[in-house]
């Protein structure tokens, strides 16, 4: 275990955040149809109470700052926020569509936002499927130009892939754009529902059929996790870092104990501090009680819970019980499985298979 | 070319740097994104008054002070430790 991964082994067993994900506004100029967002219509946080909210999570001891939306871009003060947060030196990263990066704001980017990674959804390696989901004409090619604008002055870029049934066909295509544009890809496999519960983005999700595939030999080039891995639940007990190494706020101030989980724990305009509310709210002592029960009971109960990615929050939304095992996961982890026992099976009989025994990063780490 | 803090006299940490000080340890992340660093006690408080209003001399007394080491000693050491940030574009 190296330095850094002492301190957030030390600061999941305290329960002490080191990230935050701030959703600066709700307006977004693309219009995805599996977007998770729920505006409430009430009044977005100004500059003003922006910046008191960054001082309070600053003040808190959180380093690594991810500005959000929506579209944090379409922020008019987007810069001056970006600027503060700069100057309460966190490490700052943005994720975003890319729409509105040309060549200029690429620049302002780098002179004035030194954002240590920039992650961007790509939804498919030729306009018509990216657009397909964006459903707005000429996002694609707004979304290389900006890339390469990114790239050209070494801003680090991570391009990310929810794995849809529109775009499963072209995963290899997209791997081959990634590389093209000099950038890290992610795909995910899970397609989350509405923050209100709403169930209708699951059914962009890649089928069955491809999740099987995709954990083949077929796939192996295109995958990040070349070999399956499983998880270890030895070092750090909870089931992720919700309510533990990070939390989230949306653009009215209320803080999550994390993007997906949405159990408001407090407005961060109402609080005189951050540290009173993490260790007093009730809600949070909950979450991380459940987050800690989920690997000695779901997980353990589970024929392929040592190798499912389980997220509490997804659960709470699709079965109305967090610690509920739910169907993308389990799929997931069966074929994750699969095809573990399989290379197991090859590594005995002789074979060499690099990185067989590799743990997965858990949400948070 | 624009000359380093550390040139001038009165180092400081590069302005684009993310840092956090936690239980008196440093971690840093730099724009480039390809390191996270983490500073033991001793680094981690020099790292602290890199504010660009001291003189290495002025930081090597407080450390002196602080961490009950002879002056040669922490000379060295701060030397060494502002070279090390200079060749990795930590100070600015």
């Amino acid at each position: 275990m190296n330095a850094y991964q002492a301190i957030i082994a030390r600061n999941w067993k305290s329960a002490t955040p080191y990230s935050a994900l701030f959703e600066l506004t709700y307006i977004c100029n693309h219009a995805c149809s599996f977007c998770y967002n729920c505006p409430t219509g009430q009044k977005e946080l100004n500059t003003q109470q922006v910046f008191e909210a960054l001082r309070k999570i600053a003040d808190f001891g959180v380093l690594f700052l991810t500005l959000s939306g929506g579209e944090p871009l379409c922020r008019k003060d987007f810069f001056e926020i970006a600027r503060e947060a700069q100057r309460l030196h966190f490490a700052i990263r943005i994720y975003t569509n890319a729409f509105l990066i040309d060549e200029a704001m690429a620049e302002r980017l780098k002179q004035e936002v030194h954002p240590f990674e920039l992650e961007i959804s790509l939804h498919g390696a030729r306009p018509e499927t990216h657009e397909a989901l964006t459903r707005v004409p000429g996002s694609f090619q707004k979304l290389v130009n900006a890339v390469k604008a990114l790239r050209q002055r070494d801003m680090k870029v991570l391009l990310k892939t929810p794995i849809t049934r529109l775009n499963m066909g072209e995963v290899r295509e997209i791997r081959a754009l990634a590389e093209e544009l000099d950038s890290e890809l992610h795909f995910d496999n899970v397609i989350t529902p509405k923050d209100d519960g709403d169930q209708e983005p699951l059914e962009l999700g890649a089928d069955e059929a491809f999740m099987k595939r995709w954990w083949s030999d077929e796939f192996k080039d295109v995958r990040e996790e070349k070999v399956p891995m499983r998880r270890d639940d030895k070092e750090i007990s909870a089931v992720c870092g919700t309510g533990r190494s990070g939390f989230a706020l949306d653009p009215y101030g209320n803080i999550y104990p994390c993007v997906q989980w949405r159990r408001r724990v407090a407005n961060i305009m109402e609080i005189p501090s951050m540290k009173e509310v993490w260790r007093g709210s009730s809600v949070l002592k909950e979450i991380r009680r459940v987050a800690e029960e989920i690997p000695q009971t779901t997980l353990k109960n589970s024929e392929v819970g040592e190798f499912t990615a389980f997220c509490a929050g997804v659960a709470w939304l699709q079965t109305g019980d967090p610690t509920k095992m739910y169907p993308q996961a389990e799929v997931l982890a069966r074929y994750r499985k699969k095809t573990y026992v399989e290379l197991q099976a090859r590594a005995a009989a002789g074979e060499i298979i690099e990185g067989l025994d590799q743990t997965f990063e858990k949400c948070g780490e | 070319m624009t000359e380093s803090s550390a040139a001038t006299g009165t180092p400081r940490r590069h302005p684009t740097a993310g840092f956090r000080i936690f239980e008196g340890q440093a971690t840093i992340v730099m724009p480039d994104g390809s390191y996270i660093h983490v500073l033991n006690e001793i680094g981690s408080r020099v790292w602290d008054l890199l504010n660009g209003q001291r003189t290495e001399s002025d930081i090597v007394d407080l450390i002196c002070e602080e961490f009950e080491i002879t002056r040669d000693v922490a000379e060295k050491d701060v030397r060494e430790f502002l070279a090390a940030l200079e060749a990795n574009r930590m100070l600015g």
